[in-house]
């Protein structure tokens, strides 16, 4: 792949489960989520033309079936497909980031699709800290020295991105988690037109903005994930021979470099 | 004449070896065959045997082994084990897990398979065989036997000390499980000692009795606040906490 020069690119971090629309879990991996999340991506990456910015997309891997990631990519028009094995290559030609549709932690109390990385985390530290994908792709960022200028998410997603990310635009998409009567989770959202000029808005603010060059983490980092079961720890103990198994649901590892996110994770959870 | 209670789960019976049997024939025959077996001794010793399976995730298949049981043995509900109470002599467990999280263990849980990550009462984290010792000592009945895998059999007698127990099967992994030869021949033997000789009823629980539960994700956790009376106290997205002045049935406890 050819990037363009540096100093004139932007990563796009998406993910499907606070896309602009999203009304229940069980619009993840639908058509509908597809087309949103397509429409939330190419939104940004028209602002970041008009700014003279190359839009570059990773789509992040949980939780979505390979037909539908292939589905994503097809509809995103402008922005270019980024995959594991030329992320590396984009990252140290970017100079900025913009989440969307990130969740917040696994565990955060009213939020919507809380997730971590892995599906069957319970909870993931770095270094002790507690954190989820925003945190990981924080890690990941600071290796290349990009900050995050926009994060689109629901109501508690934008306060982490508050919290990990200084000076962030942020935009909410939908906000008032709760369980339906079906016992699902539900979600309400903000009008899918409001939301992206909001998201237009946020870019147009975030890219005229000075940030500060994010600190490099010292390596080696040390890795912990408890599991929400025993067996979903075994699998990652047969798949990850290198890591030390804690107790029946807690594994732990050294990380000596990050390229990417996969380096934060363990092999068999892509 | 005094009756003597056995709690019967699936999970742990001897012949459910594999976790993806446990809603077919094999899974629910073994249970009732293996209270079976734990119930002559029970009659031999002049009492009645009476069962209870509680309701828990997969709760429609929790009560299939019944038409298998003996015919003299009842079924009871949660409501009927607090209303006989009174006329139980001792407790058998039968078919117990370890608590979720436990090494090598068959279908390690905690009540709730799916949803439940941790479970404490007044600060102590503990399985289902710690909620049935907390319950069931409240009313000064002893818990005098247990059967499960290996694993369910350890944290039991450290639960439990003194109790007699028989490993019917050794966890490979969380999923599989290999049948311990002759281990359902002891069922009776061991239960008829038991009884002969039982332990000491456990401690009291004090009051008031704080529960707390950590679910696996904050949807159910959600979902569970929906369900509980008024008074449940959410900690954080996964943990709820209640507070009982009283235990009357098993299901205050979960």
């Amino acid at each position: 792949m050819e990037v363009a020069n540096y100093m004139k690119n932007v990563i796009i971090f998406a993910s499907q489960e606070c896309c602009s629309g999203m009304l229940e879990v069980s619009l993840m991996n639908s058509l509908y989520t597809v087309e949103h999340i397509a429409e939330d991506i190419d939104v940004v990456s028209d602002q970041l033309k008009e700014n003279d910015y190359n839009a570059y997309v990773y789509y992040l891997h949980n939780n979505t079936h390979p037909e539908n990631k292939r589905s994503i990519f097809q509809n995103v028009k402008k922005a270019t497909v980024v995959t594991d094995d030329n992320l590396q290559e984009v990252l140290s030609k970017c100079d900025k980031a913009v989440l969307l549709g990130i969740p917040a932690m696994q565990g955060s109390t009213d939020s919507f699709a809380d997730r971590n990385y892995g599906n069957m985390w319970f909870d993931y530290l770095l270094n002790g800290e507690k954190m989820g994908q925003m945190g990981m792709i924080k890690v990941l960022l600071s290796v290349y020295g990009i900050p995050v200028i926009t994060v689109m998410s629901d109501t508690v997603g934008v306060l982490e991105a508050k919290n990990l990310f200084d000076n962030v635009e942020t935009v909410t998409s939908v906000y008032d988690s709760y369980i339906c009567p079906g016992g699902w989770q539900c979600c309400s959202a903000y009008p899918v037109e409001e939301v992206h000029e909001k998201l237009k808005n946020a870019v147009k603010i975030g890219l005229t903005k000075d940030y500060a060059k994010p600190i490099k983490p010292k390596f080696p980092l040390t890795a912990k994930v408890e599991y929400m079961r025993t067996d979903f720890c075994d699998v990652a103990c047969a798949f990850n021979p290198n890591v030390t198994r804690l107790d029946a649901r807690t594994v732990t590892w050294q990380i000596n470099d990050v390229k990417n996110l996969l380096d934060m994770a363990l092999r068999g959870e892509e | 004449m005094k009756k003597v209670l056995i709690v019967a789960r699936p999970e742990g019976a001897s012949g459910l070896t594999w976790a993806n049997k446990i809603n077919l024939e094999t899974g629910f025959k073994s249970l009732a065959e293996d209270v079976n077996e734990v119930a002559k001794a029970v009659r031999e010793m002049g009492f009645t045997p009476i069962t209870f399976t509680p309701e828990a995730a997969f709760h429609i298949y929790n009560w299939l082994h019944v038409p298998y049981l003996d015919k003299d043995i009842k079924q009871i509900s949660a409501k009927d084990v607090y209303q006989q109470i009174s006329d139980i002599y001792a407790v058998v467990l039968v078919g117990m897990t370890a608590k979720a999280g436990t090494l090598n263990a068959f279908m390690d849980s905690t009540y709730n398979l799916v949803a439940w990550h941790d479970y404490y009462l007044n600060g102590q984290l503990m399985g289902e065989i710690g909620m049935y010792k907390n319950y069931f000592a409240n009313f000064n009945v002893p818990i005098i036997f247990a059967s499960g895998d290996v694993a369910a059999c350890a944290e039991a007698e450290k639960e439990l000390v003194g109790i007699k127990t028989v490993a019917v099967k050794k966890a490979k992994n969380r999923s599989v499980a290999s049948y311990i030869q002759g281990s359902k021949e002891k069922l009776y033997s061991v239960c008829l000692e038991a009884l002969k000789n039982p332990i000491k009823v456990s401690e009291k629980p004090t009051f008031p009795l704080t529960k707390k539960i950590v679910l696996n994700r904050t949807e159910f956790c959600a979902d569970s606040v929906r369900w509980f009376p008024d008074g449940v106290n959410r900690i954080d997205g996964r943990t709820i906490e209640y507070e009982l002045n009283e235990l009357k049935y098993f299901t205050d406890l979960v």
